[in-house]
């Protein structure tokens, strides 16, 4: 069972035992330098369970700030959770958080002392901030969300396209701190005339790259003023890790991470849609509630990619695991709605012929992750799938296979584990 | 696979004194300056039309990310090199797009 359903996941300012540990050390030295330059085992890898799959693990401490992972690319960093991780934690150690940059262009060294949050554009009365003023002066909000890649599971896309070829762990829930964008937009007083908000990173792109590869991210108005949309400081009670975003990050509950700008320093409210490429070119669906299409289909309209939709995972068990027969075993996981909350998760252990359905553990919140249990019994020997789907309150159910799109987005079919039963 | 990365450094704050320290905040938050030091980027293409792709398909993203791709077919790869051209400015031309593609099949049916 995860920790978590009984406690408070978020305890990071109290514990933080990594940082203090540093402190101590740099203390001791007399300098400020925790310099630890790592071998580690060449060969350790990761068999991901598709075609090129092999992976190298990387040790804590490779990527700074960042534990044992799996590494999708060095530069600009792509690294993945291993799946254990998920095994034990509900909510994901920030650590152990996935990270996704497109371009090697962002900062490795943020002050937060000259960071500034600026509000501009279409507004009354554009300011900015400092994180001091961020924190200080709005009352916090807490949200539990599961950020997600839109390209999460790529790997098991078929057929295959090229992009970064995940397992299932470009993705983690977590539990946010920060400032609903309502709240900043309101105090500056968004114009009659507004339409969208932009959303600008520290990233700062330097040539080949044209301007218009600048990353930008862009939510229509109405998104960006729903309450939920915030300006986070904390993921589970402790800054950012500079990786995932630091000093500040969009958190967008429910729409896929491509939105969750890391390291949000501009915020412009316009009175147009994005027009740069990461909105007009990349992280385009076809234009249904499941990015679905045909491979080579014609004619399909794109628009960019928005709302999760719900998936829902097992970690009890894994494949190729052995069961008994005639006894009652539990299977245990998570689930998460994507842009509502799970209304249901249902398990078969029979390859999908029946479900019944699970118990769900405690409510984080429609966004975050949802643990479940389900108790079973497999009455004779055999090999057997367990399977498992979530429906959300969208009414939204998992299928049995994907949905198709070139970009390989939005993949959510129900997850299957082979198991022997003796 | 031969995959090596070096060490790294993490400064971690601590600038004591400094104007730079971090902005201490009545919630308790504290933002401390932080500035990594990435590993290297890990290592160059080997094998099979090594020099052609370390030419063209280094400068933005880790050879490792290539390799790691699915099998793709010609059309798809002309594609892909295409797109670094258009979309991310790759200096590449007609004809190297059209050697560059075909390497890359070749180094996957190999
Ligand atoms: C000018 C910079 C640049 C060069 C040079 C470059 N790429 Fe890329 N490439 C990118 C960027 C930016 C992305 C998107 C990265 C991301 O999404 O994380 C990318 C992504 C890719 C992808 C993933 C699929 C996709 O389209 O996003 C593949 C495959 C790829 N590049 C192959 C190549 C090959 C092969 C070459 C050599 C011809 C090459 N690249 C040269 C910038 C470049």
């Amino acid at each position: 069972m995860y920790p978590e359903m009984i406690s408070e996941p978020v305890a990071g300012r109290l514990k933080r035992r990594s940082l203090l540990q540093a402190s101590v050390a740099a203390g001791a030295m007399g300098a400020l330098a925790a310099t630890a330059p790592r071998a580690w085992a060449d060969d350790a890898t990761v068999s991901l369970p598709f075609d090129n799959g092999v992976r190298p693990i990387v040790a804590a401490g490779t990527f700074p700030g960042k534990g044992e992972m799996i590494l999708q690319r060095t530069r600009a960093p792509l690294l993945e959770t291993p799946w254990d991780v998920f095994r034990q934690h509900l909510f994901i150690p920030n650590d152990r958080a996935y990270v996704r940059w497109h371009m090697a262009d962002f900062p490795t060294s943020v002050d937060p002392g000259t960071f500034r949050l600026k509000i501009s554009g279409a507004v009354d009365r554009p300011y900015e901030l400092t994180l001091a003023e961020l924190v200080n002066e709005f009352a916090p909000r807490k949200l539990a969300a599961v950020n997600q890649c839109s390209g999460n599971s790529r790997g098991h896309i078929s057929p295959r396209v090229a992009g970064a070829q995940w397992n299932n762990g470009a993705m983690y829930n977590a539990m946010y701190t920060g400032v609903p964008l309502s709240v900043l937009l309101a105090k500056a007083g968004v114009k009659p005339s507004a339409t969208h908000v932009a959303f600008r990173s520290l990233e700062q792109l330097t040539p080949p790259y044209p301007a218009a590869d600048r990353f930008e991210k862009v939510l229509p108005l109405g998104r960006a003023n729903d309450g939920d949309v915030m300006v986070a400081y904390e993921m589970n009670g402790d800054t950012f890790p500079l990786l995932n975003g630091f000093p500040t990050r969009l958190v967008v509950p429910g729409w896929y991470s491509t939105y969750w700008v890391k390291m949000v320093h501009e915020i412009e409210v316009m009175e147009h849609p994005g027009e740069g490429f990461w909105m007009k070119v990349a992280y385009k669906v076809p234009n249904n509630p499941t990015g679905a299409m045909t491979p080579g289909q014609k004619g399909v309209d794109f628009v960019p990619i928005s709302a999760m939709v719900p998936r829902s995972f097992i970690t009890s068990h894994v494949d190729g695991d052995k069961i008994q027969t005639g006894r009652t075993i539990n299977a245990e996981g998570f689930a998460f709605g994507g842009n509502s909350a799970v209304k249901a998760v249902e398990f078969s252990s029979d390859g999908g012929a029946t479900y019944k359905p699970a118990v769900l553990g405690k409510n984080w919140g429609k966004y975050g992750n949802r643990a479940w249990r389900v108790a079973f019994e497999i009455p004779k020997a055999g090999a057997y799938t367990l399977m498992v789907r979530a429906t959300n309150e969208a009414g939204q159910t998992q299928p049995k296979i994907a949905a198709w799109n070139p970009g390989g987005f939005m993949y959510n079919a129900i997850e299957q584990i082979n198991v022997v039963a003796s | 696979m031969k995959f090596k990365i070096i060490g790294f450094t993490v400064l971690l704050a601590a600038i004591a004194g400094s104007a730079a320290l971090a902005a201490q905040t009545s919630q308790g938050v504290v933002f401390k300056p932080t500035s990594v030091t990435l590993p290297a980027p890990g290592g160059l293409y080997t094998g099979q039309d090594a020099a052609l792709l370390n030419s063209h398909c280094l400068t933005c993203h880790s050879a490792g990310f290539v390799n790691r791709q699915p099998k793709l077919s010609l059309a798809a790869w002309t594609a892909e090199v295409t797109k670094m051209r258009t979309v991310f400015g790759a200096s590449i031309d007609d004809a190297n797009i059209k050697m560059v593609a075909q390497a890359l099949v070749d180094r996957q049916n190999k």
